[in-house]
């Protein structure tokens, strides 16, 4: 499935992106996409760590 | 504006506070509560100083849940009239990052929800500050809290 992404603060300051689109698998949950964001932006990856989940 | 005369908004100017007291005059309201957050000063032990704070939104979001919070308020209390604003963007130091404004019957009711409101606004919204320091360096805050 495709996944609208939006990045704000320091996520957007560090990927220098505010928004993408991930292809992710049928079922994936939030973590799995803050995953996927992790290992497509080193930058953002420790940030990714303690993100908190809404 | 909405049709009862509630102001809930991101602003991306400074904060009006003359016009958001006309705002919500209302000939049943008694009373009338403020909140005003500003930027404070700030020096660090390195002897960096504060020039301001940098604000970023997810507008759509933080609007809808500026506006959950006001209907929450007017379920707990007999608010007349409410504004509730937060600016967006540079805010300098001395200078009002949100105000909350609420008419009430009586003022007991005026100040508490004052204080629900900026003290839910603080902990739920998608608003994050990042602090400018005179330096040139900057820190991200992360979600608004203190």
């Amino acid at each position: 499935m495709k996944v609208r992404l939006r990045m704000f603060a320091i996520l957007r300051e560090r990927s220098g992106v505010s928004e993408m689109e991930l292809e992710l698998a049928e079922g994936a949950t939030v973590a799995d996409a803050i995953e996927e964001v992790g290992k497509r932006f080193a930058s953002v990856s420790a940030c990714c760590h303690g993100l908190q989940l809404l | 504006m909405d049709e009862r005369g509630d102001v809930v908004e991101l602003r991306s100017s400074p904060l009006d506070v003359a016009a958001a007291v006309a705002a919500v005059g209302d000939a049943d309201g008694g009373a009338i509560a403020m909140f005003l957050g500003a930027t404070r000063q700030e020096t660090r032990e390195d002897g960096r100083k504060l020039l301001g704070l940098e604000y970023e939104a997810y507008c759509e979001m933080a609007e809808a849940q500026m506006r959950r919070l006001a209907e929450e308020a007017r379920r707990r209390w007999p608010i007349c009239r409410l504004v509730m604003l937060h600016r967006i963007g540079r805010v300098e130091v001395g200078q009002p990052s949100v105000l909350i404004a609420v008419s009430t019957p009586h003022r007991a009711q005026g100040f508490e929800a004052c204080r629900f409101l900026i003290d839910q606004l603080k902990s739920e919204a998608t608003i994050w500050k990042k602090e400018i320091w005179g330096d040139g360096s900057s820190t991200w805050v992360g979600m608004v809290r203190d």
